[in-house]
């Protein structure tokens, strides 16, 4: 259902966030701007807006949501295949928009959610832990993981966060690797 | 009535002719550098953002040893609306503590009611636009105490107005007594994908009150233009930046290189390039009714 929009920012943010209105926009922007209830100042510079320049600017909005994800999860996003990670997030993207000023790590803390939900292959669970800590007001947590990252091959572990001034802090313990 | 920022024509080098001040937007992966105290840089931006959340001993650790520009990107000054007062409260206590020489945000809109985009969109440069903006920069200035510029943005959408950008930022300007922060790769980039000669529209510009620049190089792929803040800063944008010095008197600039950051020498070699320019184009521009900005 679309909220009514009273003002163009509104109605555009609307269309830069729907994949679908966009898609209805494309055929029929005087319908869409009818469903977003817009006034005839606002309804005049809506309707001339190009679709292919809307459609470009949506996709700027979600690969600089990727860029900053894919920072914040660097190993992650090393384990997924270039194009299947940008794929996934946008997938995900479509479902979701955070809110403030820690809106890059709520963004990223998400993903890593969706990618558990759906038993996506290349979620490091110790990178996950860390993030949602930092976004928690815990004081004291305690993971046992096996991917921990150490030069290239996953370790087994336990994650000890705490915190120090109010700042988050980590430490781990590596258990020793037998065998190969 | 006397207050601190009467001292606006001594803090605006560009109206007295000096060269204007170079610097960077500050980066934590820069901090040792930047905490050096290299004589390249002789001013810092910092993204008050960054900052809500601490630390506080680095941020009066920068304000000590640098004049600072504090640089907002989340207040959506383009909103209709009351300004979101959560993210007003957090951008004031940063101005505070790094009490700035001036504060910027961005002609632009970042949220609506619904959802919060995050980045940065354009508005329609129409009246009642301009009058949400004049309303929203003469808050943030008062709340804040401190004089403040506007920053043009990129985007991929060109939206129909009833005036100009340069025309919507002129009566900006001097509607909300304040300044421009001219960003010279936004209006490249804009310039390239929207087919339009930027020296055409620097013609249409008026010499605000305080005017610094943002520049950092740009990148091309897959047929457009884009803002990605991670290239080295291309020969075409040194020649609009000149073209912009050989115009207008400029206060400061800053490189605002975000990702892909390079080796210090190549910041060095940026800064001491824009220094330069600046050095060989430092006389005043012609007093077009330049206004002294002020804040009650």
């Amino acid at each position: 259902m679309l909220a009514p929009s009273s003002n163009f920012p509104s109605a555009l943010a609307q269309l830069l966030v729907k994949s679908e209105l966009r898609r209805q926009f494309r055929s029929n922007p005087q319908a869409v701007a009818e469903q977003l209830n817009l006034d005839r100042e606002t309804r005049a510079i809506f309707c001339q807006l190009s679709a292919d320049q809307v459609d470009r600017q949506a996709h700027g909005l979600i690969s600089k949501r990727c860029y900053e994800v894919r920072q914040i999860l660097p190993q992650t996003w090393s384990n997924l295949e270039p194009q299947e990670a940008r794929d996934l997030f946008f997938r995900f993207a479509e479902t979701y928009w955070p809110e403030g000023h820690n809106r890059h790590r709520l963004d990223a803390l998400a993903f890593c959610e969706f990618l558990d939900q759906t038993k996506t292959p290349g979620l490091v669970r110790a990178e996950w832990n860390w993030l949602d800590f930092c976004l928690s007001r815990r004081r004291f947590r305690l993971h046992f993981v096996r991917d921990l990252k150490f030069g290239t091959r996953p370790h087994t572990g336990i994650q000890l966060f705490y915190r120090r001034s109010g700042v988050p802090r980590w430490f781990v313990i590596r258990f020793p690797q037998f065998g190969r | 009535m006397q207050n601190e920022n009467d001292g606006m024509r001594e803090m605006s080098s560009g109206q007295t002719g000096q060269r204007p001040q170079v610097g960077l937007s500050y980066r934590a992966a820069l901090g040792g550098w930047i905490r050096s105290q290299p004589e390249e840089i002789e001013c810092l931006e910092v993204i008050a953002e960054h900052f809500f959340e601490g630390p506080d001993d680095l941020l009066l650790s920068l304000a000590e040893s640098y004049p600072l520009f504090v640089h907002g990107l989340g207040l959506s000054l383009g909103t209709p609306g009351a300004l979101h007062q959560e993210t007003l409260r957090h951008f004031e206590r940063v101005v505070r503590l790094a009490d700035p020489k001036w504060i910027s945000e961005h002609v632009a809109f970042t949220r609506s009611d619904e959802v919060d985009l995050g980045h940065l969109n354009p508005i329609a440069p129409t009246k009642t636009t301009l009058d949400t903006f004049v309303e929203h920069a003469r808050e943030l200035s008062e709340v804040c105490r401190k004089p403040l510029i506007l920053e043009n943005i990129t985007s991929f959408l060109q939206l129909a107005g009833e005036m100009s950008e340069p025309e919507f930022l002129n009566r900006l300007c001097e509607r909300a007594n304040c300044g421009l922060l001219l960003d010279v790769t936004n209006l490249w980039i804009n310039s390239r994908n929207h087919q339009f000669d930027p020296l055409a529209w620097l013609d249409e510009l008026e010499q605000p009150p305080i005017l610094q620049l943002h520049v950092v190089g740009y990148s091309y792929s897959r047929g457009l233009w884009r803002d990605s803040h991670a290239e080295p800063i291309q020969d075409e944008l040194y020649d609009l930046t000149r073209e912009i010095l050989n115009r207008f008197a400029v206060d400061a600039m800053i490189i605002e290189r975000d990702a892909d950051l390079p080796p210090v020498n190549q910041f060095q070699a940026e800064l001491r390039h824009l220094a330069k320019l600046g050095a060989a184009c430092s006389s005043p521009a012609p007093d077009r009714g330049s206004r002294k900005v002020e804040v009650s």
